[in-house]
């Protein structure tokens, strides 16, 4: 399996990669922006996408609107955010994302919502 | 809002100020798992990040922006919850409200500096974490 973490938050990234390398669920490739996110996506398949939703040059939905829309992917999309707002929870699943996790989380927590949309 | 002398230089300004260690209530095995390799990574990771969170207040109060510590405290929204320090959590947040009222620059000016301060004490006491595991 590989997995597309996209965060500007270097620590949230680490923390992402740890525990997910730890728990086999795949292989952790990072971007730390939207524009890196978007050149990744172009150039490989992935099993699952976790973005957050607030980074430098495009946002996580652009990123998911980016997937479903331009690329025609149905990746399973996992997006993170700080806010959990209703409307930005349900903007998230209308633009095609299958899950939403308000930071902060823990990471077993993340582990149980990616190995249940891998069903790992 | 005034800009305070002094502020625009952290490194300095660390230097300038004395720093005490101050307990770390962080659960390090909830995010390590008991790797020792992994703690010293996540602690380094974690001291970038509060070094970035007291280089944007800086630039907010001299650049009269506060939009600046804003997006540094939402970006760092892990690392201080990682943190798990009550007061940290309680004076970022006083912050954030300070700088969206126009009338509260003595309150910015006092808050800035203990919020400086704590993060001066959390970054030592996560050096010192990094530091015991090259003793063993």
């Amino acid at each position: 399996m590989k997995i597309l973490i996209c965060d500007d938050d270097e620590a949230l990234v680490s923390m992402v990669r740890f525990k997910l390398s730890r728990e086999n669920l795949g292989e952790v490739v990072k971007a730390m922006d939207g524009r890196e996110a978007k050149m990744l996506l172009r150039e490989n398949d992935f099993d699952l996408i976790i973005t957050d939703i607030h980074m430098p040059f495009h946002s996580g939905l652009e990123i998911t609107t980016f997937i479903r829309q331009e690329l025609g992917k149905d990746t399973p999309i996992i997006v993170l955010s700080a806010e959990g707002l209703e409307q930005t929870v349900l903007e998230a699943f209308e633009m095609g994302a299958n899950d939403f996790i308000t930071k902060p989380f823990s990471p077993a927590e993340l582990a149980v919502r990616v190995r249940r949309i891998l069903k790992k | 809002m005034q800009t305070q002398p002094g502020y625009s230089h952290n490194g300095r300004q660390a230097a300038d100020r004395k720093i005490l260690s101050r307990p770390l209530n962080m659960d390090f095995d909830l995010y390590t798992e008991g790797d020792q390799e992994y703690k010293t990574e996540l602690c380094s990771l974690m001291i970038v990040s509060l070094q970035d969170l007291q280089q944007s207040l800086s630039d907010s109060i001299q650049d009269h922006d506060p939009g600046l510590f804003l997006n540094a405290t939402h970006k760092a929204t892990v690392t201080i919850d990682m943190l798990a320090d009550m007061e940290f959590q309680t004076v970022a947040s006083d912050l954030k409200r300070d700088f969206l009222s126009a009338d509260k620059d003595d309150q910015l000016t006092a808050r800035a500096r203990h919020f400086q301060k704590l993060c001066d004490s959390i970054i030592s006491s996560l050096q010192k974490e990094i530091k015991k595991k090259d003793l063993s």
